[in-house]
């Protein structure tokens, strides 16, 4: 006989006897006998199982059951002075408010756990007894808050570390944006501009010039090329870097300067490789041929940037007071094209046109590109100084400016 | 502390100028401060001249210290990136270990298993958390919150608000865009106020919100108000 039982049996034998003992057995003597035995046993009870009240419910509500269903086997007629007498039903009835029960205190675990996470006081790692009281989880947060104030000292955004520092954090946001769109999306934006330039230095060879003034014809395409497109796309990306993506200027650390420089730096290295890719698949198919001074080249090279970006800087300015010039940049840029030495030296020209050409910047970065790559060539009209002094001239302006314009971009 | 030096400064909000600050200048104390207007839709301008993330027209705006971006701001969530993206920009521009605030974000978070998914596919419980959390991370002098830190439901304010408000201890606080505003009263002691290119400071916070409240109710029981409600109520 299991713990279980005995209330059963023991409340089944009392209200019995009660019952049996009753002088006049009619249903008012019984119900006042019930009503009795209820009173004194639910005082009891309460006395008894105080702390307990999960419990005491339990035992009431059979203790009422036990009643219900002895009086319903009395007025059946069934023979309830038997040995061992259990009221049918009874049975039942206990198994549901043991389930009941059982179901009931799960639930509460699981409310319990709930509220305590929500209020912070359970981070779900361990039991919740384990936690009880403690508001750990806020705790943990706070420690760490504070971790990270001893890790970081204050800066002071307007020194040089910290300016690059910043533009750093800027490039790498960006490059992770720009996978974040597709896994390829670097790949092919390196891929498109070699399929470009490799089609626009072909028209080259299709005119049937074999040599330019000792330099090989698709060799000097490509370079003339792959450079401009390198500059057009990056005076794009500057003063795009600068008046878009307004949505980084929310941080008062940041400004369009910064914005636009993270934005050139993502896209330096697609142009470079891609010139590359251009120059050393020309090489391997016996089509091109190789630097002579590659140093000197990349130097060159890197100096035809700055002046885009100076360009650039210049162009967002203009852009910052009249939006309409960015439908009149694109016309400008060609016009820069046309005049660049993309497609002839200025060697090649009859000398009452050579200033047509040579009031360009980037002709004289051009041709001074074609003259450290090939050996050959040696060119009577660039002036490196002119080219060096106008990056500084764009570059100064556009930072003379950039405080002016800074007034009229609002962040998004 | 902020100063306001001959600051005059318009702002173009569709085809209406309104005039945000006319040679103002006005010296704010620290304290916790109430942002109120005449123009309610002058709020994202007013924080953005304050922050120093639109230098005015004329006159400068110096503070003294570190200025926090507008917390709150549903517009630095940009793109397809995840938090884990947002999070180390964060750190790499202040400084700060990434992996320690990428701990403390998604520990705060109700729901951080969205934390890696693209911004773009995130629940607008789960933006209104993060852009909050983030406000935690770095240290400033002077705090810029636009719109209610949320208050009801889930985990998050329980474990946000108590930090938010030690970070505040001895700093200076100006919040915007308060709904209702009776908000105000729980962040705030003073009130800031921008009256048609007038600025000035009102001690009494609730007699500031008498008379301007005409313009914060108006906001009240709007569609994003209503947005909200209804978000709470999912949970």
């Amino acid at each position: 006989m299991s713990d279980e039982i005995l209330p059963l049996r023991l409340y089944s034998a009392l209200v019995r006897d009660a019952v049996l003992q009753l002088p006049e057995n009619t249903i008012r003597s019984r119900r006042i006998l019930y009503e009795k035995i209820l009173e004194e046993w639910s005082a009891r009870l309460q006395s008894s199982l105080e702390d307990n009240p999960q419990d005491m419910d339990l035992e009431m509500r059979l203790l009422h059951y036990t009643v219900r269903y002895t009086e319903r086997d009395v007025r059946v007629g069934v023979d309830i002075g038997g040995q061992g007498y259990i009221p049918s039903g009874l049975e039942a009835a206990r198994e549901r408010l043991f389930s009941n029960r059982e179901k009931t205190s799960r639930r509460q675990v699981l409310t319990d756990r709930l509220d305590a996470w929500r209020r912070g006081i359970w981070d779900g790692t361990q039991s919740l007894e384990a936690q009880q009281g403690d508001r750990r989880s806020a705790r943990s947060v706070h420690e760490s808050l504070l971790a990270l104030d001893g890790s970081c000292p204050p800066r002071n955004p307007s020194t040089l570390p910290v300016r690059i520092s910043i533009i750093r954090a800027l490039t790498i946001h960006r490059l992770q944006s720009l996978v974040a769109t597709s896994q390829f999306a670097y790949l092919w934006m390196i891929l498109e501009i070699v399929l470009l330039g490799s089609g626009l230095m072909l028209i080259h060879s299709l005119l049937g010039w074999r040599h330019v003034l000792n330099m090989d014809v698709p060799t000097f395409a490509a370079t003339g090329v792959a450079s401009w497109i390198m500059i057009h796309r990056t005076i794009r990306d500057f003063y795009q870097g600068m008046l878009n993506s307004r949505y980084l200027i929310n941080f008062p650390v940041v400004t369009p300067t910064y914005s636009a420089i993270s934005e050139v730096v993502v896209s330096l290295p697609i142009y470079f490789l891609a010139a590359v890719l251009i120059l050393s698949v020309g090489y391997g198919i016996n089509f091109t041929v190789l630097p002579d001074r590659p140093v000197e080249v990349v130097f060159v090279w890197l100096l035809l940037w700055l002046c885009a970006c100076g360009i650039g800087f210049v162009f967002g300015t203009i852009m910052v007071y009249w939006p309409f010039f960015r439908r009149i940049s694109p016309l400008l840029q060609r016009v820069l094209a046309l005049f660049s030495s993309l497609g002839f030296v200025s060697e090649q020209l009859p000398e009452d046109l050579k200033p047509f050409i040579l009031w360009n910047p980037l002709a004289h970065g051009m041709q001074w590109l074609r003259e450290e790559y090939f050996s050959g060539y040696v060119s009577t009209d660039c002036r490196p100084a002119y080219f060096v002094s106008c990056i500084g001239v764009f570059w100064l302006v556009g930072i003379g400016f950039q405080k002016l314009a800074r007034q009229r971009i609002e962040p998004a | 502390m902020l100063r306001l030096d001959a600051v005059t400064e318009h702002v173009r909000i569709g085809e209406v100028w309104y005039s945000l600050a006319e040679d103002a200048s006005v010296v704010i104390p620290p304290g916790r401060y109430a942002l109120l207007f005449t123009d309610a839709v002058l709020g994202p301008h007013a924080v953005d001249l304050l922050a120093g993330t639109k230098p005015p027209r004329r006159g400068r705006v110096f503070c003294a210290g570190n200025r926090s971006w507008a917390i709150g701001r549903s517009t630095i969530l940009y793109g397809a990136a995840s938090g884990g993206e947002v999070v180390s920009l964060i750190s790499r521009l202040y400084g700060l270990d990434r992996q320690l605030c990428e701990s403390v974000i998604t520990r705060l978070l109700t729901f951080p298993g969205q934390f890696d998914g693209p911004m773009s596919r995130w629940t607008p419980l789960m933006r209104r958390e993060f852009l909050f959390g983030l406000g935690l991370l770095p240290q400033f002098d002077v705090y810029f919150v636009e719109g209610p830190p949320p208050t009801r439901g889930t985990r998050f304010p329980y474990l946000w608000s108590p930090l938010f408000g030690e970070r505040l201890l001895r700093r200076m606080l100006i919040m915007s865009d308060l709904r209702p505003a009776s908000e105000f009263t729980k962040y705030c002691d003073k009130a800031l106020i921008f009256d048609r290119g007038r600025i000035f400071i009102e001690p009494d916070l609730a007699a500031a919100l008498e008379r301007y409240h005409s313009v914060a109710q108006a906001l009240e029981g709007s569609r994003e108000d209503q947005m909200l409600d209804e978000e709470d109520a999912d949970l």
